[in-house]
């Protein structure tokens, strides 16, 4: 791999204003133009971007001390149960946790309505103890009265994922939404050739330490996400890349309620949509060729979410081209697919990100070290 | 030219031969594409009118005369901008395909021309953009 250029010379001229920071969408017309070397030789950054559901995502919260003080076992924040497992006055609030009276109200939503200002009520119980007497606790807390509010999510950004379909003769209702009755509608998940870890196929650059924006704030991956396994395989002439996952994290407290929303989805639950932008440094014309892909040349597998089984029978595969275009030929069969993920905010990230580079107001950090590449994929025994 | 309204009838209204009038006496052709009525209470139904602009629009103005609502679909139907997220789940699930995402600025657009008022979209939308009065 040869070297074009380093992280210290990139971050040179965001400094000055010089550095050309281009999206992953942009950069695919101008490789086509100019070809990867000539085009490798004048782009410094690219952007890349995400908009999904990510349900392993969550915050830790430090309330302050009340007077006299209590160590908080039972928590809730707008009825939402949070974690009481912590030191006295910190919390873990989960997004996917539900209201104990409103299904359709959960963790996701309480991290919103922290984000829009709103006064959040929490209520704590105790048992009490010498040096933490008090037994009870109920009162309203916005954002600015916080301590702490550090978003960390175990997992996000999964580099690529199923598009799923359901065989059966009923309406199914999922993580990737409602899936209609004889392969009536398939959904995927992803932005594609937007997507920050399929834009770093072989996570060069991408790794712990990497700075990342994080729901409009500046954020860090903080080590590889749960479930993290990459893994490549050849379809139709194409490396699919699969598996790789980030853990990220960020001051929730800097972030923007535009790249974060609080979701339900009918019959499965509360998520929380979390928008990430990542920039990748164009070190060399390996990563180039990385960023400079296009959604055709990417694939998924068509998996039918109908089976109850951990592992769901494979129908097929397909390009993220067909996917976003709206349909998708299954055995023969069209298939019209939408996407869970969102294109336009992912491209708006994308956006964002490279008009805060291009204003010196974010630079590039180097990963201290790279994402596992071995890892470990267990099924749980019963 | 036809136009798709919601007219909703006020409880003592219901048993009106409103279609039967809309169709002899202002020349309609008309499509039924949803209805809820049970009498004695107030009932709504989606109806597509087909017919010249005079007819389309003395049909209308005779259903309001008899105390009856009748609204465009976009005052029933309604998308908050502010709210949606443009993933475009809802596209596949819209059967009458009047959910589309804008093919150069992926955006979201409702074609009330196409829409039925199934209610599907306003079910399934995760963030609860889509609102249906139905
Ligand atoms: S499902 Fe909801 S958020 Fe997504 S595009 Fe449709 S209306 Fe917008
Ligand atoms: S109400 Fe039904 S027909 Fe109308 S836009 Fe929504 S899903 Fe489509």
């Amino acid at each position: 791999m040869k070297l074009i250029r380093t992280y210290d010379e990139i971050n040179k001229r965001i400094e000055n204003g010089e550095a050309v920071v281009v999206t992953a969408e942009e950069i695919i017309g101008m490789v086509e133009e100019d070809g990867q070397e000539r085009t490798a030789n004048y782009v410094d950054v690219v952007t890349t971007g995400t908009f999904s559901p990510m349900c392993s995502s969550g915050v830790f919260i430090n309330f302050g001390h009340a007077e006299p003080p209590i160590r908080m076992q039972k928590i809730t924040m707008n009825d939402v149960p949070a974690h009481g497992g912590l030191a006295a006055v910190d919390t873990y609030l989960g997004a996917t946790n539900v209201a104990k009276e409103d299904p359709k109200y959960g963790g996701a939503h309480v991290i919103e309505d922290l984000l829009r200002g709103k006064e959040v009520n929490v209520t704590a119980t105790s048992v009490g103890t010498d040096c933490y007497p008090r037994k009870e606790i109920n009162t309203w807390v916005r954002l600015d009265d916080l301590n702490n509010a550090i978003m960390y999510n175990p997992r996000n950004c999964y580099q690529n994922y199923n598009v799923a379909v359901n065989t059966s003769q009923t309406s199914i209702k999922t993580y990737m939404g409602t899936l209609l009755p004889n392969l009536g509608s398939a959904h995927f998940s992803t932005s594609g050739q937007l997507s920050p870890l399929l834009n770093d196929p072989e996570l060069a650059t991408i790794g712990i330490g990497t700075r990342i924006m994080l729901c409009g704030a500046q954020g860090y991956v903080s080590w590889n996400g749960t479930q993290h396994h990459p893994s490549v395989q050849m379809v139709n002439g194409h490396k699919m890349y699969s598996g790789g996952t980030i853990s990220v994290i960020g001051d929730l407290k800097q972030m923007s309620h535009n790249y974060l929303r609080a979701a339900y989805l009918p019959g499965y639950g509360v998520s929380i949509f979390i928008g990430i932008g990542i920039p990748i440094p164009i070190m060399s014309t390996d990563v180039l060729k990385g960023v400079c892909v296009k959604d055709e040349e990417l694939y998924t597998k068509v998996v039918d979410y109908s089976s109850h089984k951990v592992n769901k029978p494979v129908l097929g595969y397909v390009n993220y081209k067909d996917l976003r275009d709206g349909k998708i030929k299954v055995d023969g069969r069209d298939i019209p697919s939408s996407s869970i993920s969102s294109y336009a905010k992912a491209r708006e990230i994308c956006n964002e990100l490279k008009v805060r580079i291009g204003r010196g107001e974010f630079n590039l950090q180097a990963p201290i070290e790279q994402l596992p590449k071995e890892t470990m994929f267990n099924n749980l025994k019963v | 030219m036809k136009k798709k309204v919601i007219i909703t009838f006020p409880p003592n209204t219901v048993d009106k031969p409103l279609v039967y009038s809309l169709m002899k006496d202002y020349g309609l052709w008309i499509n039924i594409h949803r209805a809820i009525i049970e009498p004695q209470k107030h009932g709504k139904i989606v109806i597509e009118l087909r017919g010249d602009k005079k007819q389309i629009e003395d049909g209308i103005k005779f259903v309001k005369d008899q105390g009856i609502g009748v609204n465009a679909l976009e005052q029933d139907v309604i998308l908050d901008r502010d709210k949606c997220v443009d993933c475009g789940v809802c596209t596949s699930i819209c059967p009458s395909n009047a959910l589309k995402l804008d093919k150069d600025t992926y955006k979201l657009s409702i074609d009330y021309d196409e829409c039925v008022v199934c209610g599907s979209c306003a079910e399934i939308c995760p963030v609860n953009a889509i609102s249906i009065n139905f």
